[in-house]
């Protein structure tokens, strides 16, 4: 289960729980950051790292709910690598979303300054 | 050859194991016996991987380890079949296989193994729209695909018809017979004996090795203590 194994069918099974815990984390996140009256996309070091943090929680629990720890682990994937294929689509959406971001926030600067 | 040797296991204050010794040899079809609580689980978790035990030690082959981790065994060709299944409940069970398929080149195609269990009509089925004897079938199908070298399935019988019993036990005696080590626990007395090559019997929080069923029905104590016999 290495690189040359990304596109594997354990791997997109990982990749695609990853997909599914992102959105739900940073909905929750908005949710909070919204009833403390706070903006509710905040994106950067520590909020990013606690959204990638709890993506890979809440799919670790739904491969628990789901029972493929025994089949992951007859498969041989260690939950290092489980962690890491875990992470992987909630780093590139966070990654994804600070751009998009500091995109629109350098459009809005512009809008204003104009 | 996987050995669990000389594993002491406790659960807070309960002493589970205290000097039990787990053999899978290759070629034989072994079957842990013993009354409920007496360890053969936590001997069988011990031997996958999924409880790291006391004291004793975990050979596979050449290789001894205080502690594995239930993939690097199973990457060794170990393969660890729960009594509550190893395959995950959502997704369908020929997408399952193919990803042992993909995985472990050299074993059953997916179709073959779902052929040879009788689960066809189910291949695009979730394991939680089956039934018990399906699902069973349904594991055992992925342990032909995956052909481990060494297969450890705790209760594989339960529940389930024995009609399903007899094609399970059938489908790891050709396990056996092809060279792997097959260790099988479960209270189906009578179906495990009968398609046993050796028994061990676990209790007192030890195991001891009574070799084939016919010296294991012999076997005084084992007879009034687990059987039931006088």
């Amino acid at each position: 289960m290495r690189a040359r194994s990304l596109t594997s069918l354990a791997s997109q099974l990982l990749l695609r729980h990853g997909l599914v815990a992102w959105p739900l984390v940073r909905m929750i996140f908005a949710l909070a950051l919204l009833m403390t009256l706070s903006p509710p996309l905040p994106v950067g070091g520590g909020v990013s790292l606690g959204v990638i943090g709890f993506s890979v929680a809440v799919a670790m629990i739904a491969i628990s709910r789901r029972g493929e720890r025994v089949l992951l682990a007859n498969l041989g994937v260690d939950v290092a690598q489980q962690v890491l294929l875990l992470a992987l689509p909630a780093l590139l959406l966070e990654l994804l979303l600070g751009m998009l971001l500091g995109l629109i926030a350098g459009e809005a600067s512009a809008a204003l300054s104009a | 050859m996987l050995v669990a040797d000389s594993i002491a296991m406790h659960f807070g204050d309960r002493r589970v194991l205290s000097a039990a010794t787990l053999r899978a040899m290759p070629g034989e079809l072994r079957v842990l016996l013993g009354r409920s609580g007496a360890g053969k689980s936590t001997l069988m978790k011990v031997a996958a991987g999924w409880l790291a035990p006391d004291s004793g030690i975990v050979r596979l082959g050449d290789d001894v380890r205080l502690r594995w981790s239930p993939a690097a065994l199973a990457r060794g060709g170990v393969f660890y079949l729960p009594d509550d299944g190893a395959l995950g409940s959502a997704l369908p069970i020929r997408q399952q296989l193919a990803m042992f398929a993909e995985r472990y080149p050299g074993g059953d195609a997916p179709e073959a193994a779902m052929e040879r269990l009788g689960i066809t009509h189910c291949a695009d089925m979730p394991p939680h729209r089956m039934s018990g004897g399906e699902q069973r079938r349904a594991d055992v199908a992925a342990v032909f695909v995956r052909r481990p070298r060494v297969l450890l399935a705790d209760e594989p019988l339960r529940g389930i018809a024995p009609i399903d019993q007899e094609r399970i036990l059938e489908a790891f005696r050709d396990l056996a017979r092809a060279g792997a080590a097959v260790v099988v626990t479960g209270h189906d007395v009578e179906a495990l004996l009968d398609g046993a090559d050796h028994v061990t019997w676990c209790t007192s929080g030890t195991t001891y090795e009574l070799g084939a069923p016919a010296r294991a029905r012999a076997h005084e104590a084992f007879s009034r203590e687990y059987l039931g016999r006088a």
